[in-house]
């Protein structure tokens, strides 16, 4: 979720200001909610696969979290919101959505309805081609899956190079790194972006494909 | 508020657009900003590698049950290929590929020395014994043992049905005498495991791995 402050901050929005609704409740969209319920903003809605539940005053993640591990997974009865329409959720009125469960929930039937100003591809695929061109229009900033869920792999990439050297980094060092990478790539697609004039989706696969293009280039792959 | 609707992830699909048409439609917009040279257009747009592999697997009830798995390996050319595993009923090799190259892309956003790959097994865990999922993974894993590797293709348990599946990927390569190190990432902690945590990094759905990752970051 670095990428989403970092956006916060490139569309001038404060956290403390920004409200935002996340799809999906599980291992991204639980800690995705986290982490943004910790740096200040305002979690509105949530969706698990029991439903979607809203709180206009915000949802304590914390105690939403503890209510999911203490009934299988599961937000269903959930005190600290009201249920919603769970096909409601990623057009309501919120700052950021944070599309984390599925691919393909975001698409032409529903993109003309989002009122959020940012999107974070939380999951893979969340938004169909088809959606592009409506967000596009709609001056929406998206911070792509490639972008927004890169963590992961780098994570795993930090496990693999411990593994290799056989040399444990601490927590902080993990974190620290990790950060560092998210911030340093969601600039480099950023500047794309404005340099190109295109959206951050297309701005991050000319980034990504220029790395590739470039490294064959120089080693002559073929 | 609206009364609540029955709301089921995967959730019902609106669109149900070829993934890897969907993928294809953003390279090809990106290549042509970014004036990509007719070959390496031609590399990055297949697959490097695509395997099938089909795997008899002993069930609980004492019948042999035949599944079909896939691997694909998009591009090494930034270093070993790395990309999960998908366990479900709908797994398609198109989808497999698309998933394949976003791994490419994603590394190569992020800058980390590593290539894309994707593997899936049409399977339905939720009707499985964990048994069954385990024996499934070890047919899996064995199928796929000329792919995978420390330094050529390295697996994640990304759509894992079990919290296992990385510690099984790391016993199988041991089984065999293989370096299995560098194949294991994802796993329960308290198994010499020297990997950071995956707080908050880890791009897990549904929840299934939710507990590990709490439990890896209360390890560090």
């Amino acid at each position: 979720m670095v990428s989403t402050l970092a956006a916060l901050n490139k569309l001038g929005m404060k956290p403390e200001e920004t409200s935002v609704a996340v799809q999906g409740f599980g291992n991204v969209g639980s800690w995705a909610a986290k982490l943004l319920f910790d740096k200040g903003l305002k979690v509105k809605g949530v969706s698990d696969i029991s439903g979607a539940y809203w709180n206009d005053n915000g949802i304590n993640i914390d105690e939403a979290i503890a209510y999911k591990n203490a009934h299988s997974g599961r937000l269903e009865g959930f005190e600290g919101a009201d249920p919603m329409d769970p096909t409601k959720l990623l057009t309501s009125a919120v700052d950021v959505i944070v599309p984390a469960a599925v691919e393909d929930v975001i698409t032409e039937h529903n993109a003309p309805f989002i009122q959020a100003k940012l999107i974070v591809e939380g999951a893979n695929g969340p938004t169909s081609a088809s959606a592009d061109p409506i967000i596009n229009e709609k001056g929406i900033m998206v911070v792509p899956d490639i972008l927004a869920n890169s963590g992961g792999v780098t994570v795993s990439y930090f496990e693999w190079v411990q593994n290799k050297q056989g040399f444990k980094w601490s927590l902080d060092m993990v974190t620290e790194r990790a950060d560092r990478i998210m911030t340093e790539a969601f600039e480099k697609v950023y500047v794309t972006s404005q340099k190109y004039s295109v959206p951050m989706r297309i701005a991050a696969y000319v980034v990504a494909i220029d790395k590739v293009a470039q490294t064959y280039k120089y080693r002559g792959g073929y | 508020m609206a009364a609540t609707t029955v709301y089921k992830e995967p959730a019902p699909r609106v669109d149900t657009e070829n993934p890897l048409e969907s993928m294809m439609s953003r390279f090809n917009i990106a290549a042509e900003i970014l004036g990509l040279d007719d070959t390496t257009y031609e590399v990055l747009k297949a697959p490097d590698k695509q395997v099938i592999v089909h795997m008899p697997v002993s069930m609980d009830d004492g019948k042999v049950r035949v599944f079909e798995g896939y691997r694909v390996v998009h591009n090494t050319i930034l270093g070993p290929s790395k990309g999960g595993i998908r366990y479900d009923m709908h797994v398609h090799l198109d989808e497999v590929k698309a998933l394949a190259a976003w791994m490419t892309w994603k590394c190569a956003v992020v800058d980390i020395p590593y290539g894309g790959a994707k593997g899936g097994i049409i399977c339905d865990p939720t009707t499985m014994s964990v048994g069954e999922i385990e024996r499934l993974t070890r047919a899996y894993t064995v199928a796929m043992k000329d792919v995978f590797g420390p330094d050529r293709d390295i697996p994640a348990p990304i759509w894992a049905p079990a919290p296992r599946d990385g510690l099984d990927y790391g016993r199988i390569f041991q089984d065999r005498g293989l370096d299995c190190l560098g194949c294991r990432d994802g796993q329960a902690p308290g198994n010499g495991r020297l990997a950071g945590p995956h707080r908050g990094y880890r791009p897990r759905r549904n929840g299934i791995d939710a507990g590990r990752a709490q439990q890896a970051g209360h390890e560090a």
